[in-house]
């Protein structure tokens, strides 16, 4: 069932989407998973570990791997890792994260922080 | 083909925004134009509090939205406390338009629902206001504006709940209309009995078509809100014959539903004490005796599995004989029930290890230091929290 798609990569010899390296760390998963499924604080331990061992850039190939290969378990973990890593950033960590930039005129941004000034406070350093 | 900065789609994106918590969604409105319609929209909205409910997540994101007086100042805070450990998250003043309201004025929670908090203040006259304690966003609903040829209109009370089928916010008011000529003596003065509701989508009030039944409502305190009905604690029946139930609002159809008490209810000699809250989603009943010297009581709990059918009141447990309790205040997990002590301290009696714990001195005063001498609990809102929300 979420296998096929694994399957299917591997049938593939031509597959560009998904690197070996990224395989590698995605494909384990499952057992992972279901060896501490019940068990929240080793799933905080194992998330950690690969946060330390995986740069953020390599989250967001981590999640489309994911996500090709219809894994919603591995999807959820990486996205929920990307979430608690950029929770207290600011607004440019965010940007510089996903590679975008800001498109507001110059007055809007600073109306829009304004209207919820409360919710910069206590935000990480870069 | 992969890049070293690929970039998300949109519903990839998606599903890391559902992770975050309000505080940080909001900042992120300001990433960019596309972020910010994406978090403000209703199909966003939608998909976070969803995800904010699902068994895994909920207890997470819960809060006890707790209202205090303190005595030094005479000022109302909110505070909210972290369902699962208790742990004091942060306290607030009102919302400001409300600050310095005068002693005599009493704020109470209505019900909240998808973490939208509605608040009536008695201060000059009846003010409605519905509060997002995560967005901090505070909104005053109009006055009504109806008039009634009977005559002149007051609020009996008001409840706020949500219409599944219409995905909508409502705030009923129960009205009393009554002729106020002064020509006529008391016993010849005829009321009559409406019901208003609000719509947070339309922004304004219309009468409800059905009839309003003239039960007498008891208390405010003991409003609650469950799956689409809203119910106060009511003296249901004719003159004289009346009898203590509950009166049902379904919020849906609009119609009114009555319960009254379970047979075998405790009537004690000395008088008998009801009160309502949700406990698993239902509505449920916690009576008690009125002794004098509040030396010791037992606590009778019962649920409530279907509205207007009164033999399916269903008798839970039992608790007690507990001593000094003023009241049960409501359900936390596994169980355990908040009380009010006689020296109104919070205090949590776990059933299980028949235990009681005094909240104030382990968790709460430690973390309201500068609230010492003089915590006032006003109200409680309990089970019901206020979950984070956009």
């Amino acid at each position: 069932m979420k296998f096929c798609t694994v399957k299917q990569y591997f049938d593939d010899e031509n597959n560009n989407n998904v690197t070996n390296g990224i395989a590698t760390t995605v494909i384990p998963l499952p057992n992972k998973h279901l060896k501490i499924k019940a068990n929240n604080k080793e799933m905080e331990q194992y998330e950690q570990e690969l946060l330390r061992n995986v740069m953020p850039q390599e989250l967001t190939k981590l999640i489309l791997a994911a996500n090709y290969l219809n894994f919603k378990e591995a999807l959820d973990f990486f996205c929920r890792t990307v979430a608690n890593a950029i929770q207290n950033k600011s607004v440019d960590y965010v940007r510089k994260f996903f590679g975008l930039e800001s498109d507001f005129e110059p007055g809007e941004e600073e109306k829009l922080c304004k209207e919820f000034a409360w919710s910069f406070e206590g935000v990480d350093e870069d | 083909m992969f890049t070293t900065n690929e970039v998300l789609p949109e519903d990839l994106i998606i599903q890391i925004l559902l992770w975050l918590p309000v505080v940080s969604l909001l900042r992120f409105k300001c990433v960019c134009k596309s972020w910010y319609a994406l978090i403000n929209g209703q199909n966003f909205i939608n998909k976070h509090l969803l995800h904010n409910q699902t068994t895994s997540n909920k207890n997470r994101n819960s809060r006890f939205l707790l209202i205090q007086r303190q005595k030094s100042s005479n000022d109302h805070v909110f505070s909210k406390l972290q369902y699962e450990s208790l742990e004091i998250l942060s306290t607030e003043a009102v919302p400001s338009q409300y600050s310095g309201i005068p002693n005599h004025a009493a704020i109470n929670i209505v019900s909240s629902i998808n973490g939208l908090v509605c608040l009536d203040l008695n201060v000059r006259g009846l003010d409605i206001v519905l509060w997002n304690p995560a967005t901090n966003e505070t909104k005053v609903v109009p006055k009504s504006g109806i008039s009634y040829p009977q005559g002149r209109a007051l609020s009996r009370d008001i409840g706020f709940g949500f219409d599944f089928k219409t995905n909508d916010y409502k705030v009923v008011n129960l009205l009393k209309i009554f002729d106020p000529d002064p020509e006529l003596y008391f016993y010849d003065i005829n009321f009559f009995y409406a019901a208003e509701v609000y719509c947070l989508s339309t922004g304004s009030w219309r009468t409800v078509s059905t009839s309003a039944p003239g039960y007498f409502i008891d208390c405010s305190y003991y409003r609650t809100y469950t799956k689409g009905m809203f119910s106060w604690s009511a003296s249901i029946g004719d003159d004289p014959d009346f009898f203590p139930g509950i009166l049902s609002f379904d919020m849906s159809n609009e119609v009114f539903l009555t319960t009254t008490l379970p047979d075998g209810d405790l009537e004690d000699p000395n008088g008998t004490w009801r009160i309502f809250f949700v406990h698993n989603e239902l509505v449920s009943l916690v009576t008690f005796g009125k002794d004098r010297e509040r030396l010791e009581n037992c606590f009778y709990i019962w649920s409530l599995l279907e509205f207007g059918v009164k033999e399916s009141w269903t008798k839970l447990f039992t608790i007690g004989p507990l001593m000094g309790i003023e009241k049960p205040l409501g359900f936390w997990k596994n169980e355990s029930l908040f009380l009010r002590n006689n020296e109104g301290q919070l205090l949590l009696y776990d059933p299980l290890a028949q235990k009681i714990t005094n909240l104030q001195e382990e968790m709460i005063l430690r973390n309201m230091a500068i609230h010492k001498n003089g915590l006032i609990l006003i109200y409680i809102f309990v089970v019901s929290v206020c979950k984070q929300h956009t």
